[in-house]
């Protein structure tokens, strides 16, 4: 940093915080992401803190021992100004899943009561042993019929989970899940209206489609499309190992038409570039076939289309040009998030600072920060 | 309802009932020590004034055994203040050497002629009671504040005489001259009796002299 940067730093006038929120956390495969935001006085959201941490263990591992969870969280808490110990989690992916539920209102039932019906017809066991609750989605529909989106957890693993955060010293305001704290962040997120908004957020071993409408939240499902999945096929076809897959993928890019400066360490690789995507096409393929049938859905429970975007979060959002091959592939626009959190501002010119924020998986912790902050309906 | 929240309600209102237990539990702890804390100034503080009391108890017994000293140095002061007194007194009065002279200025002339006297100073001690006797010739010592029981010192302080005289008018002389003098307090005649002779008449007499007992100025 420069010393007309630094001036400017500080002469940059102090943020009147009002009211600090919850820190969000997640608890990705391999990471802890941690988001705290801060609401201003003009009504504005501003950063206050952020840390991506790397487990010292695996996350199985790490959970099951509360004092090394607990030295963990708060070593990286307290490393990273946060402030409290009010958090909003979100469930670990893998140990929840959504349902979409259509239903008619019953006019001696609550919906709550109609829905635990419908569940407990469809889950396996007594519907005591889970955890359940849903989010509206279609209400006004002209056959009367409702549409809910109902997220499931096993009680023990939801119980199991809250003990270990509540024995970390952790004071859990809300437990929810990755779907709708994305919605909420796209919904907080500056941009143009779009009638549909898709968002594939990609992870190591899986991948979740979440669809809005609005900010409606019409689906979310798992898909096999992941990141380790892509690095396996790379490393079968070119018999190299993943890591060396990954280091190659990270450096050349996925996108054979970006443009390039002269001198461009990339420069003279189009043949790498057509290789990989040859290679990686047909995992490419299939998940096209997953967001087409996701927008075919979304159309029919919105009653019709509209504008329509992809965004792009999670590991995948690393990989250069991806969403340019998506795109292509797609014909729809397709964003990737590399900073979720760039849009709140308060993240300075460092370009150390920068390169921090740049964690697409920041995503899922930023969206569970704004809860409380700005209006979910 | 817009948002999920998988936190059970059962489980959330255990973990409410939960911190609010340990909230009275942290408040009854900060109680507890905030008392412990609170006896263990006062303890201080009490075995501080203790020491304090104990100090001025001490002081206080030293006052009194000190008081008790005076006392009995008070005493001791009025017994040697009265012992004093005595001795002056019995030092007082007139030497023996003036009394001569004393007399002998009363005398009338040769009209009276003494037989024997005798002249007699001491102290002795008495008990309280025969104080109010005042026959003899017993003079009480005056004391500011007898005590009780207390032996009381009196001076005996006269001269007996024993003569004659040429008459009776001759020894009322004698006598109204003992009185003239500033010595003596008192004269007493205990006896007279007129005795004969072949060519004489005589008075024999014997009387007591009073001296003062406190030192002529």
């Amino acid at each position: 940093m420069n010393a007309l940067q630094q001036l400017a730093t500080r002469l940059r006038p102090p943020l009147s915080r009002t009211r600090r929120g919850a820190i969000g956390i997640d608890l990705s495969l391999t990471r802890l992401h941690m988001v705290q935001f801060s609401k201003l006085r003009d009504g504005r959201i501003a950063l206050h803190a952020q840390a991506s941490l790397k487990y010292p263990e695996s996350r199985d591992e790490l959970l099951a021992n509360a004092k090394n969870l607990k030295a963990f969280i708060h070593r990286g808490l307290a490393a990273n100004g946060f402030s409290g110990r009010s958090v909003v989690l979100g469930m670990p992916s893998g140990t929840f899943r959504t349902i979409s539920v259509n239903y008619r209102p019953q006019s001696q039932l609550s919906d709550d009561q109609v829905i635990a019906k419908l569940m407990a017809e469809r889950l396996d066991g007594a519907i005591s042993d889970y955890v359940l609750d849903y989010i509206p989605v279609r209400s006004e529909a002209r056959d009367a019929e409702k549409l809910a989106i109902v997220a499931v957890s096993p009680r023990s693993e939801v119980t199991a989970f809250l003990d270990n955060m509540r024995n970390a010293g952790l004071d859990v305001s809300a437990l929810e899940i990755s779907p709708v704290a994305i919605r909420r962040l796209t919904t907080a997120l500056p941009s143009e209206t779009t009638d549909m908004v898709l968002i594939l957020n990609t992870g190591v071993n899986r991948s979740y489609l979440t669809m809005l409408s609005g900010r409606r939240l019409l689906l979310d499902q798992p898909i096999e499309f992941c990141e380790s999945r892509l690095l396996a096929a790379l490393s079968r076809t070119l018999d190299i190992s993943e890591e060396s897959a990954r280091n190659m993928v990270l450096r050349v890019g996925l996108d054979p038409g970006t443009e390039r400066m002269p001198g461009d360490h990339r420069e003279g690789e189009t043949g790498i570039f057509n290789t990989l995507l040859e290679i990686l096409k047909p995992e490419f393929m299939r998940l096209i076939e997953e967001t087409d049938r996701a927008f075919m859905y979304a159309a029919a429970q919105a009653r019709g289309g509209g504008d329509a975007k992809i965004y792009l979060f999670g590991s995948l959002a690393r990989w250069e040009g991806a969403d340019r091959l998506m795109a292509r592939m797609t014909h729809l626009p397709v964003t990737t998030l590399p900073n979720p959190l760039s849009a709140f501002g308060n993240t300075g010119s460092d370009p150390d600072h920068q390169l921090a924020l740049s964690e697409p998986e920041y995503a899922v912790a930023a969206g569970l920060a704004l809860r409380g902050l700005v209006t979910d309906e | 309802m817009s948002s999920i929240d998988l936190i059970p309600a059962d489980y959330r209102e255990r973990v409410q009932r939960t911190g609010r237990v340990r909230q009275v539990v942290w408040i009854v702890a900060g109680l507890v020590l905030l008392l412990a804390l609170a006896s263990v100034v006062l303890a201080g503080k009490t075995r501080e004034l203790k020491q304090q009391t104990d100090q001025l108890r001490s002081r206080h017994a030293l006052t009194a055994l000190q008081r008790e000293q005076l006392d009995l140095l008070n005493t001791r002061l009025a017994d040697l203040n009265e012992e004093w007194f005595l001795l002056r007194g019995l030092r007082s009065g007139a030497a023996a050497e003036d009394l001569f002279l004393i007399v002998d200025r009363a005398l009338p002339d040769n009209d009276v002629w003494f037989e024997r006297w005798s002249f007699q100073r001491a102290g002795v001690i008495v008990a309280e009671a025969p104080r109010t006797v005042e026959t003899g010739y017993f003079i009480v010592v005056a004391q500011e504040s007898p005590q009780e029981g207390k032996p009381d010192w009196h001076v005996k302080t006269h001269m007996n005489i024993q003569g004659q005289a040429r008459d009776h008018a001759a020894l009322s002389r004698f006598v109204r001259g003992l009185y003239e003098q500033s010595e003596i307090q008192t004269v007493k005649l205990n006896r007279t009796r007129v005795r004969e002779y072949a060519n004489a008449t005589v008075v024999d007499f014997e009387l007591a002299v009073v001296l003062h007992n406190e030192p002529t100025a």
